[in-house]
C-alpha cells in the first residue's frame, strides 16, 4: 500500500498546526527521589498517553482534524485508504517509557476499516466502475504503533503508524 | 481490409460491421414480417383466437387468424412462428411497417408468460443494427389464474455450459453461462476459428426445467439469439433475429438439442438465486448495462505511442491494485547470469545485478540496463519481466525460467500493432536456458497445453477487485467481473495462450483487444492457488509494466475437449 503523510481527510491541516500541549500531565521527574510519587507520576503519564491515543482515534474516526494531538505534520503515517481505527480492547497495550521519561512508545492491535477506490485505469477497475462499483470496503487487523514526546506539562504524538 | 462474410474469418472485434440506416433495416424487415420467421419445420398453428398478455406496465392483445397470421392490438397482420417445448410455446413475429417485433414464452400449463419486446436500435443501443429488448413477466388473461410466482431473472444457470446443435441448420455453438448478465459463446460451424465472445445476456427461470436465454452480439453484429431450453431433456426452441456480417437479415426459428458439458461454481451466498445483477430499473426502456469497452479504450497512433513512451514509462515503480494479494518480488535471481536461446528467435544474455536491475543483450549487441521484478512462485521457477529499451515496438519480455530443468518460455509484448498502436500484441516463444549449473534440456521445451481448457478460476487481486477467468477455447481467455453480491457480471474476452511449465504450474496470457489494450500474463500455481504475473499496458498515461497477483479459487472445469480440442491457440491476430 502507498503510505501517505495525510489521512483521508487531510486531517493534519498542516498549515494550521499548533504544537500545543495535547495531554496534560502532572508530574515531571522531580519525584524521582520518592518512589511512590514516581509511581503515581508514571500512572498519570500512562493515563495521559492512553487518553491522548483515544482522543486521537476519536478525532480520526470523526472529523479527521487531528492537528492538536501531534507534534508535526509528518507525525501520522496512515494510509489514505484507512477510514476508521478501532482499538482491540482485549489486547493489552504495550507502553514503554524512555529512561529519561521524556518520550514513550505504545502499541496495540486494532481493527481498521479500509476503503479501496477503483479509480485507476486497469481493466478490472474500469469494469467495476461500469457495474456501479466505485470502491470497496474491507476490514483488517493492524497494530497501532505510536511514539510520544513530553512537551512541558503534556504529551504529544511524534509518530503514529499502522503496522 | 477484412473480407465481407456473413460470419467473418477475422475476430469479430476486428470486423467493420456496417452502420445500417433505419431505411435499410425497415426495407429489409418488410417482406419477412409478412412471411414470418423461416427455419424450423413443423411450425405450429395456434388454436386460440386471441391471447392477451398482461404485466405490470404493459398489456397487449395478439389476435390470431388461420395461416399463422397475427395482429397486435388491431394493427396490420403479420405471420408468426410458434414452436412448443413440452408445455412451453415460443411465439415470435415482427410488426409490419416497423422495426419492432415480439417474442412470447407462454407456459400453457399455468398461463405464466414472458414477453420480449424487440426493436432495432438507436435507443438505448447506440447502433441501429443492434437489437434491443424489454422483458415483461406476466400472464395470459382468461382461463385459470396462474398459480405460483411469475417468471423471473435467475442465477440458476450461472456456471453451466451446453453445446447446442440447431436441428435444421446443424449449426453448433458451445454456450457458456459464466455470469448472470453475460454469456460466452463459441461458434463451431459458422466460424471455424474456435474463438469465444462475451456478450450481454438474459436468463429467465420459467420452470424448474425450462429457462429462457438471450444473447445480443452487442459491439459486433448486434444480432439477437434467444431460446427456451429444457435443462433436463437438453432440447430447445429459439429465435434468431438480426443482420449478419454481409447485412443479410437472419430471421428464423429453430429447434435444438444439447450436449451437457458441465457446470462451474457460482459464488453468490447459498440462498441467493436472484438474477439480472446489472439491471437498470430506473433507466429508459430496454436499458441494461452493456459493456462497450472500445468506447473507453485509449486509441493512439504510432507517433503518439512514441511520445507517451518517451515521456511516461513505468516499470515496477509503483504499487498496482492488481497485485494487492501478490507475492513479494523475489531476490532469487540477483547475482545470476544466463542466456536464453529461443527457438527460431533471439539469444538474450542476462546479468542480474541486483534484486531489481539486470543487464541484457541480444546476440553480440551491447549490454543494456533495465529494471525488472521477479517472482518465484514454485521453487526453481521464476517469472520476470523487463522492457527492451531501443526496440522500435517497445518490446516487453515476460519470461518464465525454470532453472531446474533449463526451459524457458517468453511472452513477448509489443506495440505499434495494426488496429490501435497502443494495443499490446503478443508472441509466444520457447527456448532453453544456458548457464552455469543449469541443466541442458536438449530438445525438450515447455509446451502448449489443453489442461486448462474449460476451466475457470476466480481471482481476488485485492478487496473488492475480483474476477473469474474462463479458459473457453484454446485461443480465448474470457474474464468475468463479480458484482458486490458475487454474481457474475460484465464480461469480455480476448486472445489467449496456455503453456504448461510443470505439473499444476501454467503460464497464461491474454490480450485485451478492442478493450483496454493490455497484455496480461500470469504464472498459475495450482498447488498454492496463487499466481504471479505482469501486465504490459500502453495508453495515454504511458507505457507500464506492473505486477499482477491474486488468490485463486478453482471454479471447476467443463468438458469441451471434443468440440474445441482441435482448435489452435497462441497466434497473433
Amino acid at each position: 500500500m502507498i503510505e501517505q503523510a495525510t489521512s483521508r481527510r487531510a486531517f493534519l491541516k498542516a498549515g494550521a498546526l499548533v504544537a500545543a500541549p495535547a495531554a496534560v500531565l502532572a508530574a515531571p521527574a522531580a519525584f524521582a527521589a520518592d518512589p511512590s510519587a514516581a509511581r503515581l507520576a508514571r500512572m498519570e503519564d500512562e493515563r495521559a498517553i492512553e487518553g491522548l491515543v483515544r482522543g486521537f482515534l476519536r478525532r480520526f474516526n470523526g472529523s479527521g482534524d487531528c492537528a492538536e494531538f501531534v507534534a508535526h505534520a509528518g507525525a501520522i503515517r496512515i494510509d489514505a485508504s484507512v477510514q476508521e481505527i478501532r482499538e482491540d480492547v482485549l489486547d493489552d497495550a504495550a507502553l514503554d517509557f524512555a529512561d529519561d521519561g521524556r518520550s514513550a512508545s505504545w502499541s496495540r492491535t486494532a481493527e481498521v476499516e479500509l476503503l479501496a477506490d477503483f479509480a485507476g485505469n486497469t481493466t478490472l477497475e474500469k469494469m467495476a466502475r461500469f457495474q456501479g462499483q466505485g470502491s470497496a470496503r474491507s476490514q483488517a487487523k493492524r497494530r497501532i504503533e505510536a511514539e510520544f514526546a513530553r512537551t512541558g506539562e503534556s504529551w504529544t504524538i511524534t509518530r503514529l503508524a499502522l503496522a | 481490409m477484412a473480407t465481407r462474410l456473413a460470419y467473418p474469418d477475422v475476430p469479430l472485434f476486428r470486423y467493420p460491421y456496417t452502420a445500417l440506416s433505419g431505411e435499410f433495416i425497415s426495407s429489409a424487415l418488410r417482406a419477412p414480417a409478412l412471411a414470418g420467421p423461416t427455419g424450423a419445420s413443423g411450425m405450429e398453428e395456434l388454436l386460440a383466437r386471441a391471447l392477451t398478455f398482461t404485466a405490470e406496465g404493459t398489456r397487449i392483445t395478439l389476435e390470431f387468424q388461420l395461416g399463422r397470421k397475427v395482429s397486435v392490438d388491431g394493427a396490420d397482420a403479420s405471420t408468426y412462428g410458434a414452436l412448443t417445448l413440452d408445455h412451453l410455446t415460443l411465439v415470435a413475429f415482427l410488426v409490419p411497417g416497423t422495426m419492432r417485433g415480439h417474442a412470447l414464452a407462454w407456459d400453457r400449463h399455468n398461463n405464466h408468460a414472458t414477453l420480449l419486446e424487440l426493436w432495432f436500435g438507436g435507443d438505448p443501443a447506440p447502433h441501429l443494427r443492434e437489437v434491443n429488448r424489454e422483458i415483461w413477466h406476466g400472464m395470459i388473461e382468461g382461463g385459470e389464474q396462474p398459480a405460483g410466482g411469475m417468471h423471473q431473472p435467475t442465477a440458476r444457470c450461472e456456471g453451466r455450459a451446453v453445446m447446442w446443435r440447431e436441428t435444421e441448420s446443424g449449426n453448433r455453438t458451445v454456450d457458456y453461462y459464466p455470469s448472470s448478465a453475460f454469456s460466452h459463446c463459441v461458434e463451431l460451424d459458422r466460424m471455424a476459428e474456435g474463438r469465444g465472445y462475451s456478450v450481454p445476456s438474459d436468463y429467465i427461470k420459467l420452470t424448474e426445467d425450462l429457462y429462457l436465454y438471450t444473447r445480443t452480439e452487442a459491439e459486433f453484429s448486434g444480432l439477437m439469439h434467444l431460446y427456451v431450453m429444457d435443462a433436463n431433456r437438453l432440447e430447445s426452441v429459439g429465435l434468431r433475429l438480426g443482420f449478419n456480417g454481409i447485412d443479410e437479415l437472419e430471421y428464423y426459428m429453430f429447434r435444438g438439442t444439447g450436449d451437457w458439458l458441465g457446470q462451474n461454481a457460482r459464488f453468490q451466498s447459498f440462498a441467493d438465486v436472484s438474477g439480472d445483477p446489472l439491471a437498470m430499473p430506473d433507466g429508459p426502456k430496454g436499458a441494461r448495462r452493456i459493456y462497450r469497452p472500445l468506447e473507453t479504450m485509449d486509441k493512439l497512433t504510432p507517433e503518439q505511442v512514441s511520445a507517451v513512451v518517451a515521456a511516461d514509462t513505468h516499470v515496477f515503480d509503483k504499487p498496482s491494485p492488481m497485485a494487492g494479494h501478490g507475492l513479494p518480488p523475489s531476490p532469487g535471481l540477483s547475482g545470476e547470469s544466463f542466456a536464453i536461446h529461443y527457438d527460431d528467435g533471439p539469444v538474450i544474455d542476462y546479468r542480474f545485478t541486483s534484486n531489481d536491475s539486470l543487464e541484457w543483450r541480444e546476440g553480440s549487441g551491447a549490454w543494456t540496463t533495465a529494471r525488472y521484478n521477479a517472482w518465484q512462485n514454485m521453487p526453481g521457477v521464476f517469472i520476470f519481466g523487463h522492457l527492451l529499451a531501443g526496440k522500435p515496438d517497445h518490446d516487453g519480455h515476460i519470461v518464465v525460467a525454470d532453472l531446474e530443468n533449463g526451459k524457458a518460455t517468453l511472452f513477448r509484448g509489443y506495440l505499434n500493432t495494426p488496429y490501435f498502436a497502443n494495443e499490446a500484441g503478443a508472441q509466444t516463444m520457447f527456448g532453453r536456458i544456458v548457464g552455469a549449473g543449469i541443466p541442458d534440456p536438449g530438445e525438450a521445451r515447455h509446451e502448449r497445453t489443453l489442461d486448462l481448457l474449460g476451466r475457470s478460476f476466480t481471482w481476488e487481486y485485492g478487496p473488492g477487485l475480483t474476477s473469474m477467468h474462463l479458459y473457453s477455447s484454446p485461443n480465448t481467455v474470457s474474464w468475468i467481473i463479480f458484482t458486490p453480491s458475487q454474481h457474475g457480471g460484465s464480461s469480455w474476452a480476448g486472445s489467449g495462450d496456455f503453456v504448461k511449465i510443470r505439473d499444476e504450474l501454467y503460464f497464461v496470457r491474454w490480450q485485451e483487444e478492442a478493450c483496454n489494450g493490455t497484455l496480461g500474463t500470469i504464472l498459475i500455481n495450482m498447488r498454492t492457488m496463487h499466481d504471479s504475473g505482469i501486465g504490459y499496458h500502453c495508453g495515454e498515461n504511458g507505457l507500464s509494466m506492473s505486477p499482477v497477483g491474486a488468490y485463486a479459487r478453482h471454479a471447476g472445469r467443463v468438458d469441451v475437449m471434443q468440440y474445441l480440442g482441435e482448435k489452435t491457440g497462441g497466434y497473433p491476430v
